[in-house]
């Protein structure tokens, strides 16, 4: 069974591996039939023409900086708001819950130009604020940790105050080592997500040299099918795929570097009698 | 770790110390802002030109481009715009997107009228801008126009051994000769010609066949309704499917889309397609795509309307064109300002800037801009616009706000008939229907 | 669990703030504009008209159902497949582990509007890859974004590509917080892997497999990128999901009142499966 999964596995990565194929092959072996599994000609076109013609490592350098941004603020909101619900009752704690539950269901595009008109009451249009605070409040993650959180059992908690630690104390100090796991995976899918992001930052980023990765690239490929006219849209299949490429390795980068936090586990040990 | 709490209470206070007073900018002292959408003043040299004599005249003014993204065929970030107040003076697009911001009815389009002379507005074609009289008010100018017709491959042709009649013999019959020809041939990867119906794009293509079999989609500008649900426009219909019972097109016309047409007619690979008339001999452009291996060789086309069934007389041709508009800021200052640039960027020096560039076959939409085309462009050209001339244009409903659900309405019915689920009959009902129901929300 | 409350409301402060911003001004925002006809610049009061008109709306109507399909066809693609890979993966070694989520997880780093393009060559009826392999069974190839079924079920593999590594990535770090003494005892008390995997591990996971089966059924309502590049809402608006149907009404017509009438509706819908599904677990997480 082990092997079935490991097929499984690569046939799951076959698409990606098509799609940076494609990236280096330029439009004949892109049109080629039979599908050349493996390209008989590699060529850097695609990525000469991305490269040469726009800011790539400027933007690149954006995203990272309003995701980094974006993940201090939402980690550190969205893990103390799940502790209070998980561990304390307080006044409006089921409104509140409901209230995050329902928000999942209001679509985002529904809500985008609404949001635009606050952002730009706020004085915010042209910069990363936005950005960063929008996954600030993500219900999905709340509800996450409240149920990982839940699952710590009590006495752990009430061990550290009899020790002493304030409430604060308690959560950053024994809790949250306890939730690497999960909080492992909610940088990844946060990385993801917001590298994947092109609409908010469209309508919210004028000036070219604050464009995020994602939102650059795109527009290089739209903007490039205009400007070479229709002639050589073909070229575009490589181009496309070159970019998909390109907005594909932060993610990868970033997973590399986090998959370690997968491997603490739970420790069933520090509680004391 | 109280430290981080305290930085979030002030955060948030500070947003909502923001949100409450933080009111739209109010009077402009310093220099003014103009913002431009669909306009790339300072990334494109052409548009750069045209800008140069309104900078000189207002040197303290910025120019700001607006990013807009029209890739989805929506208009959500000029929506969000106007939706927060944030100034938007003008607007460049193609006709069927700037179309609805023309619309006074829901929009704020300036009255070009009260900032250009009479004189200047005689300059246009009035037949270009005719339409965009909205209550004595002039809403928006139309560019420089570029005209739509047939792009015949007479490679193809030749390697088919299939020889083109001349214009007034083009008929439905040739067309389906030259068809079957090709289609004999068996060619790898050489079409007779395409349709699709994936979505809305591409009307340049599927409009113009309307025109062939004399259907008309709307008689004598009564846009109340459409009269497409005719005899002809049944034959339009019958005509699709039976170019795909009979092998002529792709069997998957229901999910291509004008892309894939595109692709195929500049790889040489379709016989006839509907085309914008460019300079499609150009050596460059024929090197150039050699050298990136588009094509194996260059490949000679010509310029035709679109075959003409029995009873009908001369094809008309398309027209398609960009808009400018300014919208109305409520300061006349802004106002006059924005729609002096506007002036600017589709003024005679100007048109005649851009109609010029090389394999350009563009004409301008004023009288006074004069284009010179040399040698077998000037042929291509010339013929182009006597076709023009003497065809005239379809008229699809371009001009109205509605444009791009027009053109909307027929796809989804293209793919019931290209999927075996509607007969032509039906899917002509159907597209009558859709038209109708777009023209009712027409004040 | 009843502690010192005050405490509570200082850490609650920034999400919620953020919260209310964000998410509860626009979405009053949003249900004011639903009695008014308006394109943000031109607006006009018209009651309830707007909700009277959208239950008349075939295309709205219709992407109900739609949306329903794509979830009915990723349930088991995107949630059963991996969790019952996570729940085998539970007795294989840390390294294989470690691979299959380095496997599973890679394709989802790629956003599915990028994978689409790659996927309407796969699916290409004539020069893709899955029609060559169809042909080389003998079949006859299938214009596969032509009908609804055979598009839903294109497009549902693509949301894979990523839902699978995304599912299989929590579904094992879940169950890597099951405290080791609690295995050690079933082992120890003889009990086969197959007895572990589904008295002990499933029971705990299961609260996690609900939740995410919630979050798919909500997901599908809102698949909306990938339909714009792949098929546009057809054949004749059979895969437009709501959200898309939604944001035709809004962004291309320009109609935000009925946009946000209907994305109201939606809401209610959505909350409505949501109220069903606490009803069936017998509300026993009254409050989370």
């Amino acid at each position: 069974m082990k092997y079935v999964f490991l097929l499984f596995c690569l046939l799951l990565l076959f698409p990606l591996y098509w799609m940076i194929s494609l990236s280096f092959q330029d439009v004949r072996g892109v049109l080629h039939l039979p599908p050349n599994i493996i390209p008989k000609r590699v060529t850097l076109i695609n990525y000469e023409r991305i490269a040469a013609d726009s800011r790539l490592l400027r933007w690149a350098a954006n995203s990272i900086i309003v995701t980094t941004g974006a993940l201090a603020i939402s980690l550190s909101s969205t893990v103390m708001a799940a502790w209070a619900f998980a561990v304390y009752r307080f006044r409006g704690r089921q409104l509140i819950y409901w209230a995050f539950i329902a928000s999942l269901m209001i679509p985002a595009y529904s809500l985008m130009i609404s949001r635009f008109v606050l952002v730009r009451y706020m004085g915010m249009i042209n910069t990363w604020w936005p950005l960063m605070m929008m996954g600030a409040c993500s219900p999905v993650a709340i509800i996450l940790f409240i149920k990982y959180f839940k699952k710590i059992p009590e006495a752990l908690a009430d061990s550290a105050r009899i020790d002493g630690l304030s409430e604060l104390g308690i959560l950053f100090r024994i809790i949250l080592p306890q939730c690497m796991p999960l909080i492992g995976y909610t940088i990844i899918t946060t990385y993801i997500g917001m590298f994947a992001e092109f609409i908010w930052p469209l309508l919210l980023l004028m000036d070219r040299r604050k464009w995020t990765l994602c939102l650059g690239v795109t527009k290089f490929i739209t903007e490039y099918y205009s400007r070479y006219g229709k002639a050589g849209a073909d070229v575009l299949v490589g181009i496309s795929q070159a970019g998909g490429t390109l907005l594909f390795l932060p993610p990868l980068i970033i997973f590399i570097a986090f998959r370690k936090t997968f491997r603490k586990q739970f420790l069933a040990g520090g509680v004391k009698e | 770790m109280k430290r981080i709490l305290a930085v979030f209470w002030m955060f948030a206070l500070v947003c909502g110390l923001a949100w409450a007073t933080g009111a739209p900018e109010a009077v402009e002292t310093g220099p003014l802002e103009l913002y431009l959408a669909g306009t790339p003043v300072n990334s494109d040299p052409n548009y750069a030109f045209a800008a140069q004599p309104f900078l000189d005249e207002y040197p303290d003014v910025q120019l700001i481009e607006v990013p807009i993204d029209v890739s989805d065929a929506s208009t959500m970030s000029m929506d969000a715009r106007l939706a927060a107040n944030l100034p938007v003076h003008f607007y460049n697009d193609y006709y069927s997107r700037a179309g609805k911001y023309a619309d006074p009815a829901n929009y704020h389009p300036v009255n070009l009228a009260d900032y250009w002379s009479a004189e200047d507005i005689a300059d246009f074609y009035p037949d270009l801008i005719g339409p965009y009289w909205v209550d004595g008010k002039l809403t928006c100018a139309p560019w420089y126009q570029l005209i739509v017709g047939m792009q015949i491959n007479l490679t193809v042709l030749e390697k088919v051994g299939y020889e083109l009649p001349p214009v007034d013999e083009w008929t439905i019959d040739a067309f389906y000769e030259m068809a079957e020809a090709v289609k004999a041939a068996a060619i790898p990867e050489v079409w007779p010609t395409m349709m699709f119906a994936q979505n809305r794009s591409g009307d340049w293509h599927y409009m113009l066949w309307f025109a062939s079999f004399g259907a008309k989609l709307f008689t004598d500008n009564d846009y109340s309704h459409t009269t497409v649900s005719s005899p002809e426009g049944l034959a339009v219909f019958e005509f699709w499917k039976d170019l795909q019972d009979r092998g002529l097109i792709p069997y998957e016309a229901a999910v291509m889309n004008d892309d894939h047409l595109i692709n195929a007619r500049e790889a040489g690979q379709l016989a006839a397609a509907g085309a914008r008339l460019v300079n499609y001999n150009s050596t460059e452009a024929m090197a150039s795509k050699v050298e990136q291996g588009l094509i194996d060789e260059p490949f000679e086309s010509v310029f035709y309307p679109f075959p003409k069934a029995l009873g009908v007389e001369k094809v008309p041709l398309l027209s398609t064109y960009n808009l400018h508009v300014v919208f109305d800021t409520g300061d006349e200052r802004v106002n006059e300002i924005a729609a002096r640039f506007a002036w600017h960027m589709s003024n005679a020096r100007s048109q005649e800037h851009f109609c010029s560039g090389p394999d350009s076959m563009a004409v301008p939409s004023r009288k006074s801009a004069v284009v010179e085309k040399e040698g077998a462009e000037a042929a291509l050209f010339a013929g182009g616009l006597a076709l023009a001339q003497a065809n005239g244009y379809f008229d699809v409903g371009g001009s109205l706000p509605v444009y791009n659900d027009i053109r909307g309405a027929l796809f989804p019915q293209l793919q019931l008939l290209f999927s075996g689920k509607a007969s032509p009959r039906q899917a002509l009902e159907l597209y009558e229907q859709a038209l109708n129901e777009v023209v009712a929300t027409l004040e | 669990m009843t502690k010192r409350s005050s405490v509570a409301y200082l850490f609650v402060a920034p999400a919620v703030t953020f919260f209310l911003l964000f998410t509860v001004a626009p979405t009053f925002m949003v249900g004011y504009l639903s009695f008014f006809k308006t394109n943000y610049v031109v607006s006009r009061f018209v009651g309830f008209s707007n909700y009277a008109r959208l239950l008349q709306d075939r295309a709205f109507i219709q992407s109900i159902g739609n949306s329903l399909l794509f979830a009915l066809f990723g349930l088991p693609m995107r949630l059963l497949l991996p969790l019952w890979m996570a729940l085998r993966a539970y007795a294989y070694s840390e390294r294989m582990r470690n691979m299959m989520r380095f496997g599973f997880y890679i394709p989802a780093l790629t956003s599915p509007l990028v994978l689409a393009s790659v996927w309407l060559f796969i699916f290409d009826y004539r020069r893709g890859i899955v029609s060559w392999l169809i042909g080389l069974i003998g079949l006859k190839p299938v214009v596969w974004f032509g009908s609804q079924l055979p598009a839903i079920f294109a497009m549902t593999l693509l949301l894979s590509v990523g839902g699978i590594g995304a599912a299989f990535l929590l579904f094992t770090a879940v169950l890597q917080s099951v405290p080791r003494t609690t295995i050690d005892a079933a082992w120890i008390d003889g009990a086969s892997w197959w007895q572990i995997r589904w008295r002990v591990l499933f029971p705990i996971i299961l609260p996690w497999v609900l939740f995410m089966t919630l979050y798919l059924l909500i997901a599908s309502f809102q698949i909306i990128e990938i339909i714009w590049r792949m098929t546009s809402g057809g054949p004749y608006n059979s895969t437009a999901t709501m959200l898309y149907n939604i944001y035709e009404t809004g962004f291309v017509r320009s109609a935000y009142g009925m946009a946000s009438a209907k994305s109201l509706v939606m809401m209610l819908v959505l909350l409505g499966i949501a109220m069903v599904k606490h009803r069936l677990e017998g509300g026993e997480d009254r409050f989370i």
